[in-house]
């Protein structure tokens, strides 16, 4: 990435990159809950925290600045200090939504939004939006819509030839 | 759910507490309902965590929806 462009997605992300904090395998769960006490009761201005599941002993800490951070977290037991870098917010959502495991022809149910609990079969995916269009099964009349990969989940594999 | 959890061998994340299916809030075990949406159907099999501490000024839940402060898990399997 050129200079000029690292600039430009500086600026961009201004407001929602995440710093890392690492601790003990494991701990992260009990760790994040000890910072999210510390940041209420100093009022630190830090609007969240997020432990992603497919990374252990990561803590990603929004819009948190450098030393303030380092304060939050010392002399948390298991807590193993910050990582270097920041991780733009749309790595972090995009890490949230992964669940790509759907494909066309699948039979999906709606687990959020109005449509929830109803059955759909995906007519199209976009992974790049994280959106998928699926047409509801039990409406009268065939009904497309489109949603976020994260509010369905998978009910029925397609068979195949079909 | 404990046995896969086992097989898989994932740990739960955080013991005493449980993930509401509807809105995925964590909550105390020792909780009946859910005190945000007033679901009954819990998880204790749960992975990952958005602690929401302002929601106003938070991208991250402006980015997922999230409009209440709280602890939320990421997977209920
Ligand atoms: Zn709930």
């Amino acid at each position: 990435m050129s200079e000029k462009e690292e600039k430009k997605t500086t600026t961009a992300s201004e407001e929602s990159y995440f710093l890392i904090v690492r601790t003990v395998g494991g701990q992260e769960y009990n760790v994040a809950l000890i910072m999210k006490t510390r940041i209420e009761n100093k009022n630190l201005g830090i609007p969240s925290l997020i432990i992603l599941p497919q990374l252990k002993g990561l803590i990603f800490v929004e819009r948190g600045l450098p030393h303030v951070v380092q304060n939050l977290i010392s002399g948390i037991k298991h807590c193993r200090g910050m990582l270097r870098g920041k991780v733009p917010l749309s790595e972090i959502v995009k890490a949230i939504s992964r669940p790509v495991e759907i494909h066309v022809g699948d039979i999906v149910e709606i687990v959020s939004g109005p449509f929830r609990g109803y059955k759909g079969k995906v007519m199209d995916i976009d992974s790049e939006s994280g959106t998928v269009t699926i047409e509801i099964m039990d409406a009268a009349s065939p009904m497309p819509i489109t949603l976020r990969i994260k509010d369905v989940r998978l009910l029925e594999r397609k068979r195949e030839g079909e | 759910m404990s046995t896969s959890a086992r097989r898989r061998g994932r740990k739960r994340a955080l013991p005493g507490y449980k993930a509401c299916r509807n809105c995925k809030a964590v909550i105390p075990e020792t909780e009946q309902k859910c005190p945000y949406c007033g679901g009954t159907d819990f998880s204790e099999e749960w992975y990952g965590l958005i602690i929401v501490i302002d929601p106003e000024k938070s991208a991250l839940a402006k980015a997922l929806g999230i409009t209440r402060k709280g602890i939320y898990a990421i997977d209920v399997p």
